[in-house]
C-alpha cells in the first residue's frame, strides 16, 4: 500500500482540477477462469518390484521410473488428485481530460482472487490489487510530460515505471524522449525489492533499482523509421547495475517491400541479446512471402546470478508466404525456420541432447459464405527440451459485428527431450462472443482435453477442463469524438 | 410545318408502344382504311401548326362522317388519350434538327412497316410504331444495339423516369437493363458515369439501396425519390461490389492512405461499423465522419473481421520491429489497453491459442516470443510449475528430467542452451548449493567466455552470492 501512495497522490492532484471540466472514460474487462488439471506429484515404489539396472528402470507393469543407487525405492512423476482453479481478474481502465488544455490523466487498475479451492493457485491470484499504470499528462504542441507509474513501449520490451517521461518533438520528422524513475519488475508491476519476490526467490535485490533512459526515433522519409533507445538500471545506493541496455529498431520500405530491423544488447555484458533481421518480399502472384534470420541470446538482469552461467544462443534462418486469393475468401500461410545453438563447451559424449531445432506451421482459412468461416492448422517443433505436433481444425459462424461462435477441434502430440512424457492429446472447445450493445460484450470459451495415449509415463494425465468468461464494458465518451450507439453515460 | 407533318404519326398516337413490342390491339386499323386515304398520312394527322405534337390525332368527328350508325357503325373513339411514355420526343423538334441538318424524313421511315416484297418499302398505310431499332438506324453510328449505346446517351431520348408517373410500375420493373451495367466493374465503376441518363430508369431510391451516404452524393441526390422504385427496391438486399484497389494484397494495411484523403469515397459503402468490425472502439477522424447505421439496416458492408489482412498472418509474432521502430502508428487503431491485454500478464485470451499451456514448452525453449516480455519468470511461470508440481524441488527435478540417466553429469549443456527455462523452475539457489565456492561445492558454472572482471564492474554482488557469500 505504502508502493500506492504516491500513485493516488498523482490522482489527488489531478482531481482537484474543477470537475466541471472533466470527462471521464472508463473501461472495464471481468474475466472468470476455470482450469481443472491434475497436478502431478512425486511418488515412489520398492525398487523391488523394478527390473533392469542404472539410473533408469521399469516397474513390471512397463512405468518408467528413476532409481537412485543402493536406495531402496524409485521415484516417479504421476498425476494426483484433480484441483480447480478459479482466477477472477477485474481489469478497470480511466481516462480523465478536458481539464485543461492538453492534459488528461490515465490509470489501469487490476484486481485478482482465486475463488477455486483446490491445492493448485494462478499465478499472482494472492495479488489482489495492481496498478499497471496511473500518470498524468501534459501535450502541448511539440512537448508531451508525463508523471506517474507508465509503460514504456521499445524494442527493449513492454514494460512500466514510475517516475516521469519528457517527450520533445522536435519535428513531424523525429522526436527526442527522456525518462527517469523507479524500476518495476516486468510483469509484476512491483518493484525489484518487493517481498513477492523474496517469497519465491533466493537471491533477491535488497534495494529498489533506478531507471534512467533516452529514446530518439527518427522518420528520415515517410518510407523509413528508425527508433534508438538506451537504458541504464541501478541499485538505488549506486552499489551496481541491475540493467544497461540499448536497442535499436528500423523498417525500411520501399513500394511493397519492407526491411525489418531489431538489436538489443546487454551493455553491461558487451552481449548482443537478439538481432533480427526480416525481409518482406512484394506480393507476386497474391503471396507474400518473408525471409527472416536471427541470433538470439538470452538477457538476464544483474541482480541474478543467471549471466554467471554463461547461457549461449542459437542461429536461426526462416521464412513464410501467405497466400490470400483476391477472388475468393481463402488464404493461406506457411512458416517455418531451423535453429543452430552456439557450442556450450559442457556437452558429454554420452548424451545427446539435441543443437539444433527446427519449426513449420500451416494454416490456411476459407469464408464458404459470408458470416462462416473455417480454418485449421497445423504445426510441428523439433527443438532442444521439447518437440510437438498439433492440428486443430475450426468453424466460425459470425452474427454482426462483435458476435461470433465458434466450434474447435485440437489434437497434439508432445514428446519432452528432456523427460518422458510422450502423449497424444485430443481436446474440443465451444467459444463465443455477444455484442450486447456498442459497449458492452460478452464471450466465454469451454475447452476440454483428453490425454489419450500417455506412452511410457501412463501416469501422467494431462486431460483437463478450461472455460472462460469475460464482460467487457466501456462508459463515458471517446474525446474529441461524437457518442456513438447506446449505452454508456 | 408541313415537313414536319409527315414525322407526326401514330407512334405518338396510339400512346408510345413498348420497345419492339406488337401494335396496340386498340389501335386504328390503318391497312383496312387504305384505300380511302390515298392521299397519305397528313390528311389525318397534319396537325395543328400551332400547336405542336398536339394536333397531331385527327377528331373523333372525322371517323364519325363516315361510322355514324348509318352507314358504318358508329365508332365510340373519343380521341387520343395521351398514355405513359418512355420517350423524350418532339416531332416539331425533332424535324426542325432534321431540317438544320438539310435531311428530310418521311412518316414511312419511321413509322412504315417494311414489306421485303418491296424492296424494303411500305405498303401504303401499312404502318406502325416507331421502333428502338429504327431510331438506331440513325441515333448509333456502326449498327449499335439499342441496349448497347453508351450509358450516358439514355437522356437524349428518355425522360426521367420520375416526370412519367403515369408508367405502371410493372413497366419501371420490367426496364432493361442496358450492355454497360451487366460489365465486369461496372458496380464499381458506374459513379463516374453518373448523369441525367441515370434519371431514365432510375430513382433516389435506387441509389439509396446501397449508398449509406445518398443524402451527401450530389448524383444522388439529383435523382427524385419515386414510391415506385422505392416499392421495388424494399425487398432487395445492397449488394455491394468489390473494388480493384481492395484486392490488392496490402490494401488491408495501405487503406489508411486512402482513407486519409477523405471519407467521401469510403462513405458510399461503408458504415462506422464497417471500421470498427477491425479498428475497434479506437475511432480515426476518417471513421467518425463516416455514417452511423441502424441495427436493423442491411446496408452497409460487413468486412470480415481478419486480422490478417491487415496485419498479415504472422504480425502478432513480428509485430515488435513495426511498433518499436514507430512505423506503424500502432495508436492510429489501438489504444495502450491493447498492449497491456496480452503483455500485462494475467489475462491473454486472445494471443496464445486454445490449449497452448499444455504444450508452451517448445515455444518457450526456442524463445520466439519472449515470455519474460509479458509474465514474470520467477511468479507467474515458477508459480505455475510449482502447482503443477514440476518444479519439485532438487530431488524432484531430478526425477523430472526421466528422458536423461545422468541427467545431474550432463545437465550443463541443457542448461547453457535452455537457461530461460531451467530459471522457470529453479530458483537460483537450486543452482548454487552446487556452483558455488560458499556452501556449494564449488563447480564453476562460469563457460569459456566469461569475463569475471567485466561482470564484477558492473555488478560486484552478482560475485559476492557465489564467491563471498554476499546478499
Amino acid at each position: 500500500m505504502r508502493r500506492v501512495l504516491p500513485i493516488l497522490g498523482v490522482w489527488c492532484g489531478l482531481l482537484a482540477v474543477p470537475l466541471q471540466a472533466q470527462t471521464v472514460r472508463t473501461t472495464g474487462a471481468s474475466t472468470l477462469r476455470y482450469i481443472g488439471i491434475r497436478p502431478l506429484e512425486l511418488d515412489s515404489v520398492p525398487v523391488g518390484i523394478t527390473t533392469g539396472d542404472g539410473v533408469l528402470r521399469r516397474t513390471t507393469d512397463g512405468r518408467l521410473v528413476r532409481c537412485v543407487p543402493a536406495a531402496l525405492h524409485c521415484y516417479r512423476y504421476r498425476s494426483g488428485a484433480r484441483a480447480g482453479m478459479v482466477p477472477a481478474v477485474q481489469d478497470v481502465g480511466l481516462s480523465v481530460w478536458g481539464i485543461g488544455r492538453g492534459m488528461s490523466g490515465y490509470a489501469q487498475v487490476r484486481a485478482r482472487a482465486d475463488l477455486g479451492s483446490g491445492s493448485a493457485a494462478w499465478p499472482r491470484a494472492d495479488d489482489a490489487l495492481d496498478v499497471l499504470e496511473a500518470y498524468a499528462q501534459l501535450d502541448r504542441g511539440s512537448v508531451r510530460l508525463r508523471g506517474g507509474r507508465q509503460w514504456r513501449t521499445s524494442g527493449l520490451g513492454f514494460y512500466n515505471f514510475d517516475g516521469l517521461s519528457a517527450l520533445y518533438r522536435a519535428d513531424p520528422r523525429i522526436s527526442v524522449e527522456g525518462f527517469a524513475g523507479w524500476t518495476l519488475v516486468r510483469g509484476l508491476h512491483e518493484p525489484v525489492s518487493t517481498e513477492a519476490l523474496a517469497a519465491v526467490e533466493t537471491y533477491v535485490p535488497e534495494r529498489r533499482g533506478l531507471l534512467f533512459g533516452a529514446e530518439v526515433r527518427a522518420r528520415p522519409s515517410a518510407a523509413t523509421s528508425l527508433t534508438a533507445s538506451y537504458q541504464r538500471e541501478i541499485r538505488s545506493d549506486r552499489g551496481g547495475l541491475y540493467g544497461e541496455r540499448v536497442a535499436l529498431d528500423g523498417v525500411a520500405r520501399r513500394g511493397a517491400a519492407a526491411l525489418e530491423l531489431e538489436l538489443d544488447a546487454d551493455v553491461a555484458g558487451r552481449d548482443l541479446n537478439e538481432a533480427r533481421l526480416r525481409l518482406l518480399l512484394p506480393p507476386l502472384y497474391g503471396v507474400r512471402a518473408h525471409l527472416q534470420a536471427r541470433r538470439y541470446r538470452p538477457y538476464f538482469e544483474l541482480w541474478t546470478i543467471w549471466s554467471a552461467f554463461t547461457p549461449v544462443g542459437f542461429s536461426e534462418l526462416g521464412g513464410g508466404a501467405a497466400w490470400r486469393s483476391t477472388e475468393h475468401p481463402v488464404a493461406l500461410t506457411v512458416r517455418g525456420a531451423r535453429r543452430a545453438y552456439d557450442a556450450t563447451g559442457a556437452e558429454l559424449t554420452f548424451t545427446t541432447l539435441r543443437d539444433a531445432g527446427w519449426y513449420m506451421d500451416v494454416t490456411a482459412e476459407v469464408e464458404p459464405a459470408p458470416s462462416w468461416r473455417l480454418s485449421g492448422m497445423y504445426a510441428a517443433d523439433l527443438g532442444f527440451g521439447a518437440a510437438k505436433g498439433q492440428g486443430s481444425a475450426r468453424v466460425e459462424r459470425r452474427f454482426g459485428t462483435g458476435s461470433h461462435g465458434g466450434l474447435v477441434l485440437h489434437a497434439f502430440q508432445r514428446s519432452t527431450e528432456l523427460r518422458v512424457d510422450e502423449g497424444t492429446v485430443y481436446g474440443a472447445s465451444a467459444d463465443g462472443a455477444l455484442r450486447l450493445s456498442a459497449r458492452t460484450g460478452v464471450s466465454g470459451a469451454v475447452s476440454f482435453y483428453r490425454h489419450a495415449d500417455r506412452g511410457s509415463a501412463p501416469a501422467v494425465d494431462w486431460s483437463q477442463w478450461r472455460a472462460l468468461l469475460r464482460l467487457d464494458w466501456v462508459v463515458g465518451p471517446e474525446p474529441g469524438l461524437p457518442e456513438v450507439g447506446g449505452g454508456g453515460s | 410545318m408541313r415537313r414536319a407533318l409527315p414525322l407526326v404519326l401514330l407512334p405518338l398516337l396510339v400512346g408510345l408502344p413498348g420497345h419492339g413490342g406488337p401494335a396496340d390491339p386498340t389501335a386504328f386499323p390503318h391497312e383496312r382504311h387504305a384505300g380511302l386515304f390515298p392521299v397519305g398520312c397528313v390528311l389525318c394527322h397534319g396537325g395543328d401548326a400551332a400547336a405542336p405534337d398536339a394536333g397531331v390525332y385527327p377528331e373523333p368527328a372525322r371517323c364519325l362522317a363516315c361510322h355514324d350508325g348509318a352507314r358504318l357503325p358508329r365508332t365510340t373513339w373519343r380521341g387520343h388519350a395521351p398514355g405513359a411514355s418512355l420517350l423524350r420526343f418532339d416531332h416539331d423538334t425533332h424535324a426542325g434538327t432534321l431540317a438544320r441538318e438539310a435531311q428530310r424524313a418521311t412518316c414511312e421511315q419511321c413509322h412504315g412497316l417494311a414489306d421485303p416484297a418491296l424492296g424494303g418499302s411500305s405498303q401504303p398505310m401499312s404502318v406502325g410504331p416507331a421502333t428502338p431499332e429504327r431510331c438506331m438506324t440513325c441515333h448509333a453510328a456502326g449498327g449499335a444495339e439499342h441496349l448497347e449505346l453508351p450509358a450516358e446517351s439514355c437522356a437524349t431520348c428518355h425522360p426521367p423516369l420520375a416526370l412519367n408517373p403515369s408508367l405502371p410500375a410493372g413497366r419501371v420493373e420490367a426496364l432493361p437493363t442496358p450492355a454497360t451495367h451487366s460489365g465486369q466493374g461496372w458496380g464499381a465503376e458506374h459513379a463516374g458515369a453518373a448523369d441525367a441518363s441515370c434519371a431514365v430508369c432510375h430513382a433516389r431510391e435506387s441509389c439509396e439501396r446501397c449508398h449509406l451516404n445518398g443524402a451527401d452524393v450530389p448524383a444522388v441526390r439529383s435523382l427524385q425519390p419515386d414510391p415506385r422504385v422505392a416499392a421495388l427496391v424494399a425487398g432487395l438486399a445492397p449488394r455491394y461490389p468489390l473494388p480493384s484497389s481492395h484486392v490488392q494484397a496490402d490494401w488491408g494495411w495501405s487503406h489508411g492512405g486512402t482513407a486519409g484523403q477523405g471519407a467521401a469515397s469510403c462513405a458510399n459503402c461503408h458504415a462506422r461499423e464497417s471500421c470498427q468490425a477491425c479498428h475497434g472502439a479506437g475511432r480515426t477522424t476518417v471513421v467518425a465522419a463516416l455514417p452511423v447505421t441502424p441495427d436493423d439496416d442491411a446496408r452497409g458492408v460487413r468486412p470480415p473481421v481478419r486480422r490478417s489482412s491487415v496485419h498479415g498472418a504472422d504480425f502478432v509474432r513480428g509485430h515488435g520491429a513495426e511498433a518499436a521502430a514507430g512505423t506503424a502508428r500502432c495508436s492510429s487503431c489501438h489504444a495502450q489497453a491493447t498492449c497491456t491485454e496480452c503483455h500485462a500478464g494475467a489475462v491473454a485470451p486472445s494471443f496464445h491459442d486454445d490449449g497452448f499451456t499444455a504444450r508452451h514448452g517448445t515455444e518457450a525453449f526456442a524463445a520466439d516470443t519472449r515470455c519474460a516480455s509479458c509474465h514474470s519468470t520467477e511468479l507467474f511461470c515458477r508459480s505455475c510449475h510449482t502447482d503443477a508440481g514440476m518444479a519439485g524441488g532438487r530431488g524432484g527435478a531430478a526425477v523430472f528430467h526421466d528422458r536423461e540417466p545422468f541427467w545431474l553429469i550432463g545437465h550443463g549443456q541443457a542448461a547453457r542452451q535452455g537457461l530461460e527455462s531451467c530459471v522457470t523452475c529453479h530458483t537460483q539457489s537450486s543452482c548454487t548449493s552446487c556452483h558455488s565456492s560458499v556452501g556449494g561445492w564449488g563447480v564453476s558454472p562460469h563457460g569459456a567466455d566469461f569475463d569475471a572482471r567485466r561482470a564484477e564492474a558492473a555488478s560486484p554482488l552478482l560475485c559476492r552470492r557465489c564467491h563471498l557469500g554476499g546478499t
